[in-house]
């Protein structure tokens, strides 16, 4: 069990409440979580002993799936050859199902510590155990048993209790004393489910509440646990139970069925639960601008933020007190597309335009100039990047290419490349935070990777991973994944597997040496929620970043800590800008981040 | 148009405006024309729906903050796109996209939901399957619908389904939020823009 993420244990104070139904539709729930990167891995045990369930609501027979032995252990049966879930119960074990099992006490307890110690789960992200009910010798075992269990995956032995109950009050009497059970075994109670809470008529769709109502509501309440939600009764769900045969497979069918749909609330709480709840709340509001924001962008040492506008415009304001200190205009006959702090101590920002030019605006003694006017360009600069040291500036444009400038001794840029593979407009330019590498993403769909292979810029690596325009483009502060978005809304993190540098670039004077290659894979999708384009991406850290799109929606993703290729839904923030879509996104330190969207707002966040 | 000496004038009137170079000759001499009398409008049994429609909006929630402008809401539906888009110009022909079956009813969807994700979809039929004007004429309707239609509304434009020879590339142009705003800031462009929605309201 050492690669178990996650122990759930199901309890009830009686039977009948439904546990089984509950825990099959919790592992299916789960698995087919679209906060989660991939599927999830999920195994059930069930140690109810003399009523073994699971294989049932499964559907798997039991006596034509067996269990298998390894030399690593037992094999639990899978529920199809994705094997993302897997099963384990007395019930795969016995001869036949009419067979009963009548233990004393010492046996049922040497069974479930083979249960516990001898079966080979593999990785599993969630194991879901299925207990008898009320409180018995298969409690103390299991309990006892997973203590001894530790592993470096697993935070806590057990991670907490999931307790059923029906909503009649008599019910609740018997789950106080499963609550008193936790507290004395010292379980963490996740919370309670109201299950039968209702009655979907397969006609109409409506719920009717045939038991009486709010048991479960009220029981949370007077014992201070959380209420994860009710499930109803859904006569199809047990048709559905009922009709399985080999070739149909729950994790399939479960999704479209309607309890799923009243499931999800369930899940959702569950996992605030499980991980910490983050709160996004709105600070303030920032207006001002005459047209939609294009850009904000964040200093990276002084307490400063600048928007840039459709009103030709650019404003500055104190991160700290958010208020408007400087407006830049005058300078542009168009649009700012984008602005860029330039990574230094001073405050010298670039604003980019559709008119064709860049300009560089300086703080010098109080007062704003504009120190230089880029010019080179044939039509509108989508995006503008300053390398991490501030001497180089990357620009992009419609005209299909990308320049580097570099700053000269007196504050003066010179172009030194102009780099042309792309075969429509770039969108977008991102630095790498440590080497001199460059990214651009274009209307071409594809990304390319550029670096100084000592007599020119070079293009590495080309990606053509994305089916849509790419908008965005970010390194992670370590530099060790990019992240890109496109027009449909996904988002794909990168990382490099190979490079010839060491050939590449050497003091050979051969002048047929091997070009500088490098090769970039794709590590990870993060979960597709964003119904439209993504138009920012920014990290705070290696394992957070957020993104903000066409659909209006902020949404931060976190990477499992002990597996940064799996990432889950921390936040999404609808509606951020009411109707209106965001453009642009950037982190204010480490728990502020500000959005422009098309109402012309700057609207500061703060999330703990 | 009197005679077709006149007409020939105002066409190579028209050919001087355009912007974009083509040749003397018109894209698609003879385009299959519409008479006023066949398009569709809203029919004379709606008004008695009207009465209905005007007391449906009490049971909407009152206390919605976007929408406590007009307590009484109609929701906008196909038709009302249609009337919005039906007497834009075509740039080449003296006639209107309806007219010309470019904008059709039939090829326009409209969710329009009271908590979010509402959208207007627009299919056109260029007259031709080379049509170099289908840029130009989902731009105008993209303009004209952004204009007039509430921010809640995501607009969509699309080539109906090979009805063009260039179909995913008009298609990815139209719907590239960038260039539009880009394309909307040329001065010779709008004038164009402008005078093909002249007739409109």
């Amino acid at each position: 069990m050492d690669q178990v993420r996650h122990v759930i244990l199901v309890l009830s104070g009686k039977g009948g409440v439904g546990k089984s139904s509950v825990t099959t539709q919790l592992a299916l729930s789960l698995h087919a979580s679209k906060l989660h990167s991939r599927p999830l891995k999920i195994g059930i045990l069930d140690i109810d002993l003399t009523g073994p369930s699971i294989p049932r609501m499964f559907g798997k027979d039991a006596e034509e799936s067996r269990i298998r032995q390894s030399s690593a252990g037992w094999i639990p049966v899978y529920t199809d050859e994705t094997k993302e879930i897997g099963l384990m119960s007395l019930g795969f074990l016995l001869p036949s199902k009419k067979d009963s099992v009548v233990w004393r006490g010492p046996k049922k307890a040497a069974m479930i510590r083979q249960f516990v110690s001898d079966v080979h789960w593999g990785e599993l992200d969630y194991l879901i155990i299925d207990t008898p009910p009320g409180t018995g010798d298969e409690h103390l075992t299991i309990v006892e048993s997973l203590m001894t269990e530790t592993s470096d995956v697993r935070k806590a032995p057990i991670d907490g209790a999931v307790m059923v109950t029906t909503p009649q009050a008599l019910a609740t009497l018997d789950v106080q004393k499963e609550i008193d059970f936790c507290k004395k075994a010292d379980l963490r109670i996740l919370g309670i489910v109201e299950n039968m809470s209702g009655f979907i008529c397969p006609h109409c769709a409506d719920c009717t509440n045939i038991f009486s109502s709010g048991g479960g509501s009220t029981l949370a309440e007077k014992y201070k646990v959380p209420f994860l939600g009710s499930v109803p009764i859904d006569p199809k769900f047990g048709e559905m139970i009922e009709n399985q045969n080999a070739s149909t497979n729950l994790s399939v069918l479960y999704p479209e069925t309607e309890m799923s749909k009243a499931f999800f609330p369930i899940v959702q709480n569950f996992f605030h639960q499980m991980y910490d709840k983050r709160s996004f709340k709105l600070v303030t509001s920032l207006g001002g601008h005459d047209g939609r924001i294009w850009s904000v962008d964040s200093h990276p040492v002084l307490p400063l933020f600048a928007s840039g506008s459709q009103d030709k415009t650019v404003r500055i304001y104190n991160s700290d007190t958010l208020q408007l200190v400087h407006v830049i205009d005058g300078f542009h006959s168009r649009s700012v597309r984008r602005v860029a702090w330039r990574p230094v101590d001073r405050p010298i920002l670039a604003a980019a335009s559709f008119d064709a030019t860049i300009s560089i605006n300086e703080k010098i003694d109080d007062d704003w100039e504009c120190t230089a006017a880029l010019e080179g360009h044939e039509n509108e600069v989508k995006c503008i990047a300053w390398s991490p040291g501030g001497n180089f500036l990357a620009t992009c444009s419609r005209d299909k290419s990308v320049w580097i400038w570099e700053t000269t001794e007196d504050d003066e840029f010179d172009c030194m490349a102009v780099l042309q593979e792309h075969t429509q407009d770039v969108k977008v330019v991102a630095w790498h935070p440590t080497e001199d590498l460059l990214v651009s993403g274009s209307y071409d769909d594809t990304i390319c990777f550029w670096r100084d292979d000592g007599d020119d810029w070079a293009l590495t690596c080309q990606l053509q991973g994305h089916e849509s325009t790419v908008w965005a483009l970010a390194f992670s502060p370590s530099g060790s994944i990019l992240a890109s978005a496109d027009n449909e809304g996904n988002i794909i993190l990168w990382t490099k597997t190979f490079s010839n540098e060491s050939e590449a670039i050497s003091n050979s004077t051969n002048i047929l040496r091997p070009s500088l290659q490098e090769e970039w894979i794709r590590k990870a999708t993060l979960p597709h929620l964003h119904q439209g384009a993504v138009y920012s991406i920014a990290w705070i850290n290696d394992q957070v970043l957020a993104s903000g799109g066409s659909d209006g929606k902020i949404i931060v993703y976190e990477s499992e800590k002990h597996d940064d290729n799996i990432w889950r839904v921390s936040i999404e923030k609808e509606r951020a800008h009411d109707v209106y879509e965001i453009n642009s996104i950037a982190w204010l330190g480490n728990d502020k981040l500000v959005s422009g969207g098309d109402d012309g707002e700057c609207r500061v966040w703060h999330i703990k | 148009m009197a005679n077709s000496g006149e007409r020939r004038l105002y066409i190579y009137i028209y050919i001087h405006v355009q912007v974009f170079s083509m040749s003397a000759t018109l894209q698609n001499e003879n385009p299959e024309v519409k008479a006023l009398s066949q398009l569709p409008t809203r029919a004379q049994e709606e008004e008695e729906n009207l009465f209905l429609k005007g007391n449906e909006g009490w049971l909407w929630d009152i206390s919605d903050e976007l929408e406590n402008v007009e307590k009484i809401r109609d929701a906008v539906d196909a038709q009302e796109i249609f009337d919005l888009l039906a007497k834009i110009n075509d740039p080449e022909h003296p006639l209107t996209l309806a007219q010309l079956s470019v904008v059709k009813l039939e090829d326009i969807e409209v969710y329009d939901n009271v908590d979010g994700n509402s959208a207007v979809i627009v299919h056109i039929t260029p007259t031709i399957p080379h049509c170099s004007m289908c840029t130009l004429i989902g731009l105008c309707i993209r303009v004209r619908l952004e204009r007039c239609l509430p921010p809640r509304f995501h607009v969509d434009v699309k080539v109906k389904k090979g009805t063009h020879a260039s179909e995913l590339q008009v298609n990815k142009q139209l719907n590239d939020k960038e260039r539009v705003a880009a394309a909307c800031e040329n001065e010779q462009l709008l004038n164009v823009l402008n005078s093909m929605m002249s007739t409109c309201i």
